[in-house]
């Protein structure tokens, strides 16, 4: 059975679960001073005076670039192991991997044809 | 470690007939991106009804002939080949039947390479014998029809069903994916010929893990296939779909599905199958009970139909219950020939219908039942066929649908289980009086205006041929098909 195996995924959920909670609820307050003044307590927005509601609707062609940004950045996560077994797989993993990155300049293509990339 | 590849000649000979689709619709894709105007309207799905053509004769050729390499991804054996049959004849149909839409509601083009994918992502779950390209087979399936039943684009019932089925089928899926986890676990590989040594004790060494990841894969299997009670999506997602969607949905999908359960299930599970099929043969009793009742509220022609299609899903389930049950290989053959011979049927009767269906709804403007007033006097060669598909639907004699139901009734009491033969038979009498208000309305109401004949597209007569030819030829020359299936050896 494999579930010796598993017991460290176990223990990994436990202590990620068990260090925030012990820094941050736990130990923390203990720590830390509190002087709580107007300017602290206001929402931080990188350094300017926060403007408007956080929950702002976003054009919906943030979207289709981030779909397809989404492919290509899965694209990359692949070609990184290829590239240091490149020399092992040979002619192989080459042929494999051409046609993989063919398969998804199709996708560019098509989105680059349906107006994906066009703003307007 | 030595690891062997995959080389391009393996996977030629163990998945020539998908590759041939999947390089098609990529060479259609990248047509439709070239060419611009209308002529890719008339030609891309031309193209795409060619490649099936030739992947179809390509499935066919390997009848018989069995493929297993070291490579645990799929496997060419008669069980995969048989049921990619029955998949590329109803994509074919799927894809006149579209062909043929009328242009006020012609679907936009992308369908022509959308339902190549998802037909290649259907080849994939019969064949494959890995939880991986199985998984990633479902998903290619399931994506791609999420984006086909959402296609018209400007219709809000259609973006409805979409996302309704979107949300539903990912569910479905992670349920899947969970249950497989378990499989893994337990057996510690992605190769099913693996889980199945391991499996054979499993039961007795881990019986909480092995059930689990049972009711799991049965219960997201159960939501694809709209068993009963995970069916509540099919309704919504079947009349909001175009409607050659709605019968690639119907048939394709569910077909596929069927064949993911029984290889994955038999294979993983099959040791302990007399602990287990009960629960199979109660999901079947209550999906044809609430599938054929249901469809009597129903004025809806579609959503009438979708319910036949959960009662029919019902009885499909019944030789996957039982067809393990009696541990002989002519029992087994005996259930795996009845359900497939069943989903023949059903493949032609049911596009036949929504082929009907389409042609009177896009006249009338109307999806109910009251668009087939008067048909017959209208035009008597569309009620009459329609008449034909629906009483091959409801089991009359002399069609398909008939000879199927007895072969599935047969394969239940040769395996003892005479309460699921019981139920399917006093379902199919409900089944009667619901089709039978569309009868009514055809041959008995008189039209409701006095308006001009109706326009047939050719194409559209040909999908209605085929589908009649179909039907009539496996009831009254049943032994041509039956024949070909008892001679089959299903799994290498």
């Amino acid at each position: 059975m494999y579930s010796q195996d598993f017991i460290f995924i176990l223990l990994f959920v436990v202590l990620g679960l068990a260090l925030p909670m012990a820094t941050l609820a736990m130990i923390g307050p203990l720590l830390r001073p509190k002087h709580p003044t107007k300017e602290k307590l206001k929402t931080y927005e990188s350094g300017l005076d926060p403007v408007g509601d956080a929950r702002v609707r976003y054009n919906v062609r943030y979207y289709l670039f981030a779909l397809m940004f989404l492919a290509f950045d899965v694209e990359t996560v692949f070609l990184y192991p290829w590239a240091v077994e490149y020399h092992n797989l040979g002619l192989y993993g080459f042929t494999e991997m051409l046609i993989f990155l063919v398969l998804l300049a199709i996708g560019l293509v098509y989105a680059w044809r349906k107006k994906v990339l066009e703003w307007k | 470690m030595s690891t062997s590849f995959l080389s391009f000649q393996t996977l030629w000979s163990l998945m020539g007939p998908e590759l041939v689709l999947a390089i098609a619709a990529f060479i259609i894709m990248l047509y439709e991106l070239i060419v611009t105007g209308d002529a890719k309207k008339a030609v891309a799905p031309w193209l795409s009804v060619i490649a099936s053509i030739g992947a179809l004769i390509f499935a066919m050729s390997r009848i018989g002939t069995t493929v297993t390499t070291g490579v645990s991804v799929a496997v060419v054996d008669d069980f995969g080949s048989i049921f990619a049959i029955l998949l590329l004849i109803s994509t074919i149909l799927v894809l006149l039947f579209a062909i043929a839409m009328k242009k006020r509601q012609s679907l936009p083009y992308e369908y022509s390479y959308l339902v190549l994918f998802a037909t290649v992502g259907a080849m994939v779950l019969a064949t494959a014998t890995d939880l991986i390209t199985l998984y990633v087979g479902l998903e290619l399936l399931s994506i791609t029809t999420y984006v086909l039943v959402a296609l018209y684009r400007k219709s809000p019932r259609s973006s409805e069903g979409g996302l309704k089925y979107l949300i539903m089928g990912s569910i479905a899926s992670a349920t899947i994916l969970y249950g497989m986890s378990f499989l893994f676990g337990i057996s510690g590989s992605t190769d099913l010929s693996t889980i199945t040594v391991v499996m054979q004790t499993s039961f007795t060494n881990f019986p909480g893990l092995a059930y689990l990841s049972l009711a799991l894969i049965v219960v997201g299997i159960g939501v694809k296939i709209s068993a009963v009670p995970f069916h509540l999506w099919t309704a919504d997602v079947y009349e909001g779909a175009p409607t050659p969607v709605t019968a690639y949905l119907a048939v394709v999908s569910k077909a596929a599905v069927f064949a993911l359960l029984i290889r994955l299930t038999y294979m993983a599970f099959g040791a302990e199958v007399h602990m287990w099929y009960g629960v199979i043969g109660w999901i079947a009793v209550i999906t044809m009970i609430v599938g054929n009742f249901g469809a009597l509220a129903q004025k809806n022609v579609k959503r009438l139909l979708a319910y036949s299609s959960i009662g029919n899903a019902g009885y499909m389930l019944i030789p996957f219950a039982v067809s393990g049950l009696v541990k002989t290989t002519s029992s087994f053959t005996q259930g795996l020939s009845s359900l497939l011979f069943y989903l023949f049927a059903y493949a032609f009767m049911t596009i036949g219908a929504f082929a009907i269906y389409a042609v009177v709804a896009s006249h009338e403007q109307s999806d109910e039942v009251d668009a087939f007033a008067g048909l017959y006097k209208r035009n008597p060669w569309l009620a009459g066929t329609m008449a034909l598909f629906l009483l091959a639907l409801a089991g009359m004699p002399l069609t398909g649908g008939f000879v199927g139901k007895l072969m599935i009734f047969i394969a239940a009491f040769n395996a003892g289980q005479y309460w699921l033969g019981v139920v399917l038979f006093a379902t199919s009498v409900v089944a009667f009086y619901y089709y039978f208000s569309i009868l009514r309305a055809m041959f008995m109401t008189e039209p409701k205006s006095d308006s001009k004949s109706m326009h047939t597209p050719a194409v559209m007569h040909i999908v209605i041929v085929l589908c009649a030819v179909g039907i009539l030829w496996l009831g009254i020359f049943p032994t041509t098909l039956s024949g070909v299936l008892g001679n089959l050896h299903w799994f290498a």
